[in-house]
């Protein structure tokens, strides 16, 4: 047999494979790793059960790499890179000297955006079944949310965004901000989120909630935030927590996991300020019901008193009580009055009893009876002398008698 | 008082307060003192909404003497 050199070999190589694919070919593959400098360097797998059964070295040239990635990530929410499968157009190309190499022409991101709702489905499912995905959700969402962790890059816009809210917010709140910095896109944000959600874990005692956002502006890699490590560390924090990643498709594993969510960074600012406004209006309608019921309970009792009730108004309605001690004197103030009231209404009460108890029928009625002695009242003895007639009035009737002895008792002063 | 009163703790205590004013059951020197507990509730509310913790611990100490000095009447 003729020896040949490399070169013819690769050469009959390169026409067996043209002949072979004459046209381009539709693929789909996993990127295994991928470096973009000028042009786009891909390694490609084929997994069967996490075991790489084939592999290739592929390449989308600069010209037609910008058009590419950005259709891509504008329907995706994600960029091309490691992790993720593409269903593409290529040529087989066999270069004498460079190897096999296939030349992407055009990446379909329907796909895509199919294999990661297949993916987060699974990752939500396991999730499910492992009893995490409302754990967040259950917890207690606390009252006035004002020690926050913040899971993000704190140079990242979206970050930036979130803190200007808080801390210009209209009302004066106050927050407590802690940032836990982590990366929030590409190969290490998974571990990154992971341990940033620990550490809160460790500081849960002097938070309220924990903030996850992203670093906004044009980055658009949502890829990780449908990992199952972030979703379960989420799941089993013992604070809840807000996502703010900021997408407008499909709502991720994250978002599924937290407590809840909003879309943009500011929106998270907003949905925490609203909060505590909350429960600012509700201790302002408790105060409107406490005076208004304060007001009713003392008109009640005589309406000399809503002066009083109305300063207690004013003192506690709008500037609630510049001063406390002055608020103590109208309490004092109140309360001695209301004091004198209650005695007052006592003693009426008293003097109607008394009143009713001197009606004279109503004294004969319980058994006395009144005397007269030529047509007046007998009060003492001596009024009488034996032998007089007595006309005696009852309850329902009059008596007459006539003395027949009389007898004088000395009563003790 | 505690030293950082909890808000859920102080708002269950504000409303129950309220309730009683309301359903008009409250006798009137309880009235007052309830009132006048309420009152320090919603406004200690209203100023840790807006103090840092410091500050917040300085207002929980002006308060409690102003306590001191009330319980004693």
């Amino acid at each position: 047999m003729e020896a040949i050199s490399l070169y013819e070999l690769n050469l009959h190589i390169r026409s067996a494979i043209d002949r072979s694919f004459p046209e381009p070919q539709l693929i789909t593959a996993e990127i295994a790793s991928c470096d973009v400098k000028k042009h786009c360097y891909l390694t490609l797998v084929d997994k069967e059960d996490e075991t790489v059964r084939a592999e290739i070295r592929a390449v989308i040239w600069a010209n037609r790499y910008k058009a590419i990635s950005k259709i891509f990530e504008e329907a995706t929410g994600t960029q091309i890179s490691k992790g993720i499968k593409i269903l593409f157009e290529a040529e087989i190309s066999f270069h004498e000297r460079y190897g096999l190499k296939l030349n992407i022409l055009n990446i379909d991101p329907s796909y895509t955006i199919g294999e990661m709702a297949v993916k987060r489905k699974a990752v939500l499912e396991r999730l499910s079944k492992e009893g995490l995905i409302k754990k967040n959700k259950e917890l207690v969402f606390p009252l006035v949310p004002q020690r926050i962790g913040i899971i993000s890059s704190s140079t990242a816009a979206g970050y930036e965004d979130l803190m200007t809210h808080l801390v210009n917010n209209p009302y004066g709140y106050k927050f407590r901000c802690r940032v836990y910095e982590a990366i929030m896109q590409g190969d290490n944000a998974d571990a990154s989120i992971v341990n940033a959600l620990n550490q809160c874990s460790s500081d849960a005692l002097n938070l309220d909630i924990v903030v996850i956002v992203r670093g906004g502006g044009g980055q658009v890699d949502l890829h990780c935030f449908d990992s199952y490590d972030i979703g379960k560390s989420i799941a089993l924090l013992p604070l809840p927590v807000i996502s703010g990643i900021g997408h407008q498709r499909d709502i991720t594993v994250v978002d599924e996991v937290s407590s809840r969510t909003a879309k943009t960074p500011t929106a998270v600012a907003d949905m925490i300020i609203t909060h505590v406004k909350d429960f600012e209006d509700r201790l302002d309608a408790l105060n409107y019901y406490m005076v208004h019921g304060t007001y009713k309970l003392s008109t009640e009792m005589e309406g000399e008193l809503s002066s009083l009730v109305k300063a207690l108004e004013v003192a506690t309605g709008n500037e609630l009580l510049n001063n406390f001690h002055s608020l103590n004197l109208y309490v004092k103030g109140i309360k001695y009055s209301l004091k004198l009231l209650q005695n007052k209404r006592h003693q009426l009460k008293a003097g109607e009893s008394n009143i009713h108890f001197l009606n004279p029928r109503n004294v004969l009625k319980r058994g006395y009876s009144i005397t007269y002695n030529n047509g007046t009242a007998v009060r003492a003895i001596s009024d009488i002398k034996q032998g007089d007639s007595l006309k005696t009035v009852l309850y329902d009737g009059e008596v007459t008698s006539r003395v027949e002895g009389k007898k004088k008792i000395r009563r003790k002063a | 008082m505690k030293d950082k009163p909890k808000y859920s703790d102080a708002i269950e205590e504000i409303e129950s307060i309220v309730e009683e004013i309301e359903g008009e059951t409250v006798d009137v020197d309880v009235l007052t003192e309830k009132v006048k507990r309420a009152t320090y509730l919603i406004k200690l509310c209203k100023r840790k909404l807006r103090e840092t913790d410091k500050e917040v611990k300085n207002i929980l100490k002006e308060f409690e003497r102003a306590e001191d000095k009330t319980t004693l009447d």
